[in-house]
């Protein structure tokens, strides 16, 4: 299941958590707990925007962009690091 | 459960010492799924804490007393597999290979099996009894799932017991499960997951070279596969102990083999996913059923687009329909009063004082804060999208579509950030590993229209083209992604050259909005918009005023005119005139600052009103000229700022003011020449 997810996300591209559970035949919990694996495999990175852009930026972490809550807090965005 | 002698543990080995005569029962499981909770509740106040020896991991036993039988209890480190990643792993697992305690209890979480059910397809390769303890029943009920323990039981081979640690509900039943595997004494045969024919193979070949030389604790088939999943302790140790010329036969087929971790695991998930499958019963309702449904066109690759395009339309309906309004009545009722007043008041006083506080002030920084309503209601449209969980499904449809035309992945970020500002979006660039890759994303980055940008689109469109005004804007939206598009496209072609990257994101649920939420970032937004208008806005007024103002106090002969017709050839190109142009130029510091000049170079005193002077002045084609320019325009100078930054070239920067010059005058040109000829 872990080659399959990993298949899915080397044709590149943004997938959604949920969509890749349904494409995997599986549970959102599931795939959660598979994107957590590959983080600590060091295949994907979690990135937090909010975290390491908005605290080194000119403004402040005063834009738009850093004050919108779903930035850091119910949007978790993983990069790909490995595509083979 | 009584009260029993604690025994003090040996500080040089993970063995219980003198309190080995009981049987001993391990708790493992992974962090936070009850199992310390298990642990106290058993123990009470007969339970000792130290170190593991030579770790600054927290050791915790203790015994306690049931149906007349003593047992030692040992609290196993948190962990989420037995691959030596972390101290609290090493431990965890070397405890149960060395000591060999007489039943491993492994506590999971009934809520969350996907994850928990990892540790038990790691533990059941090892030689050691084992129990489920299916912890948390109540909270997966509360979840509205069912957990069929029974069921569980039958596919794990193993004893499960459901439980309620917090509660204190089934430990005695646990317990006693755990007391007849000890008594009965024969090992269960737990079902293991099954591994891919040529890892299993390449097991099988690493466990017949290493099994002389394996140490009696370590089972020689789990050492070899610990040595295909590359884990390093064990790794280390075998080298060690291989004589040099077997471990290179060894090395060569782990080499051979250096997919067989993520195929390794890939087995268990599958072995975790029928399991899930079979033992698990989800709701079909509320919340989460919403969004599935919600999601089946708001984030379709085609509806999706349809969906966002009508988003996009209701928050300029809902900008006209409410914010233009009460922007006219703002003029006239305050900023035109205000004028006036002012210019009574200092009636006596000089012509420039009058016309500084009056033409300079109130014309550029009042002008302005007229456009307050259309701003609040902007900040308050996309609080509302983002607070409800929209937005990030926005970011996705867009890149779907960006996807399919093979525009690079990693455009996602600047995209995903760049609607709000320009700054986070250059910033966002920092995923990008390749230089070149990203420095032209950073050129073309500024492409997404920013909220300054939009609003300020916003307060021009209804002034120029009044009941259009809705599909004006909505035009120049979509023309700008048009835009960022074709030059994605051309990045990938030229930069990236095909190259494939990937982000995986979880979209928040659909959910209530919190209007505190959206008051609060509609307050923080008012508030710097308004300190924005108090500094730099009157900064660039009162500059934009001097030059019109001065030499001979008229503006056909100001400085600024002087300035505006010098480079008015190149306006004209645009249809726009010396006024237009300059308010073009002085939109570099802050986008708000074309409003502001127009109300000092057209007039916002006047009782006719900023918007119809505009209107009256100019031309369809020059209107629309102008609006699509300021959306292209050179970048505010906090996003030139960050271009230089994260450049750290000034050749880029130039580079990047020059390609934004370039195009605005271009599309401007190709813009207008089109409109005045229809």
């Amino acid at each position: 299941m872990l080659e399959e997810l990993l298949n899915l996300i080397r044709t590149g591209g943004v997938f959604d958590i949920g969509l890749l559970a349904k494409k995997l035949n599986s549970s959102e919990q599931m795939v959660r707990t598979m994107i957590d694996h590959l983080q600590q495999m060091g295949l994907i990175q979690a990135y937090q925007p909010g975290h390491a852009v908005c605290a080194q930026c000119n403004l402040g972490g005063n834009c738009y962009s850093c004050n919108k809550g779903d930035l850091t807090g119910n949007v978790r965005l993983f990069e790909v690091k490995l595509l083979r | 459960m009584n009260a029993c002698h604690s025994a003090n543990p040996s500080e040089t080995s993970y063995s219980l010492s003198a309190s080995h005569k009981f049987p001993v029962i391990a708790l493992a499981g992974q962090p936070n799924m009850g199992k310390s909770t298990i642990f106290n509740l058993l123990t009470g106040l007969n339970q000792h804490v130290g170190n593991w020896p030579g770790k600054t991991v927290e050791r915790r036993e203790g015994c306690f007393t049931l149906d007349g039988t003593t047992y030692n209890l040992i609290d196993l480190p948190g962990t989420y597999s037995l691959t030596a990643n972390s101290p609290e792993e090493e431990i965890a697992r070397e405890y149960v290979l060395r000591e060999k305690p007489d039943v491993v209890i492994v506590v999971i979480s009934a809520a969350n099996l996907e994850r928990s059910l990892y540790l038990v397809s790691e533990i059941v390769h090892l030689p050691v009894p084992v129990v489920v303890a299916l912890n948390m029943v109540d909270v997966a009920e509360h979840e509205g799932m069912k957990v069929d323990a029974a069921g569980l039981s039958a596919a794990l081979n193993l004893p499960v017991v459901p439980v309620i640690a917090t509660k204190a509900i089934g430990v005695r039943e646990l317990i006693r499960t755990a007391a007849q595997v000890i008594q009965d004494g024969a090992p269960l045969v737990p079902n293991k997951p099954d591994i891919r024919q040529d890892v299993a193979q390449a097991i099988q070949a690493v466990e017949a070279l290493i099994r002389p030389y394996v140490p009696a604790d370590y089972p020689a088939d789990w050492v070899a596969l610990k040595l295909l999943e590359g884990d390093t302790a064990i790794s280390r140790m075998m080298k060690e102990l291989l004589p040099p010329e077997t471990w290179e036969t060894v090395h060569l087929i782990l080499r051979q083999n250096d997919d067989a971790m993520v195929v390794l695991a890939s087995g268990r998930y599958n072995w975790i996913n029928s399991i899930v499958r079979s033992v698990v019963e989800r709701p079909k309702i509320g919340q989460i059923s919403l969004t599935e449904r919600l999601d089946r066109y708001a984030t379709h690759p085609l509806w999706g687009v349809f969906v966002l395009l009508g988003v996009l339309g209701l928050v300029f309906f809902f900008t006209y329909t409410i914010g233009a309004p009460l922007q006219a009545w703002l003029n006239t009722a305050v900023v035109n009063r205000l004028a006036d007043t002012a210019g009574i008041l200092l009636a006596s006083s000089p012509a420039w004082l009058r016309s500084l506080v009056v033409d300079g002030v109130i014309g550029g920084v009042g002008m302005v804060i007229t456009f307050l309503p259309i701003l609040v209601i902007f900040f308050a449209s996309f609080g509302f999208l983002e607070d409800i969980g929209y937005m990030a499904r926005a970011a996705y449809v867009m890149d779907n579509i960006m996807h399919l035309m093979g525009l690079h992945g990693k455009s996602f970020l600047p995209l995903f950030l760049g609607f709000g500002c320009n700054v986070p979006a250059i910033m966002g660039t920092r995923v990008i590993d390749s230089r070149s890759a990203r420095i032209l994303t950073i050129l073309i980055a500024p492409l997404i229209p920013c909220t300054a940008r939009m609003a300020v689109i916003a307060f021009l469109a209804p002034a120029f083209f009044g009941n259009r005004a809705f599909w004006v804007s909505w035009g120049m939206i979509l023309f700008a992604v048009l835009v960022l598009v074709i030059v994605g496209m051309l990045l990938n072609r030229l930069v990236f050259k095909g190259e494939r990257s990937a982000f995986i994101m979880e979209m928040p649920l659909y959910h209530i909005p919190n209007l505190r939420t959206i008051g609060l970032l509609v307050w923080q937004h008012t508030i710097a918009f308004l300190k924005k208008a108090g500094t730099i806005i009157l900064i660039v007024s009162a500059v934009i005023w001097a030059l019109s103002y001065f030499p001979q106090g008229e503006l056909n002969s100001s400085y600024l005119a002087l300035i505006g017709k010098w480079i008015a050839p190149v306006g004209s190109w645009m249809g726009l005139d010396w006024r237009l142009t300059v308010a073009l130029l002085s939109s570099f510091p802050a986008k708000e600052n074309a409003i502001a000049t127009l109300g000092v170079l057209v007039g916002s005193g006047a009782e006719a009103g900023l918007a119809n002077l505009l209107a009256a002045t100019y031309s369809t084609a020059t209107a629309l000229s102008f609006m699509v320019v300021t959306l292209f325009f050179i970048p505010c100078l906090a996003t030139v700022a960050v271009i230089r930054q994260e450049t750290a070239s000034w050749k880029w920067t130039a580079l990047s003011v020059g390609m934004f010059l370039v195009m605005s005058i271009g599309v401007g040109t190709v813009v207008y020449q089109i409109a005045a000829r229809l």
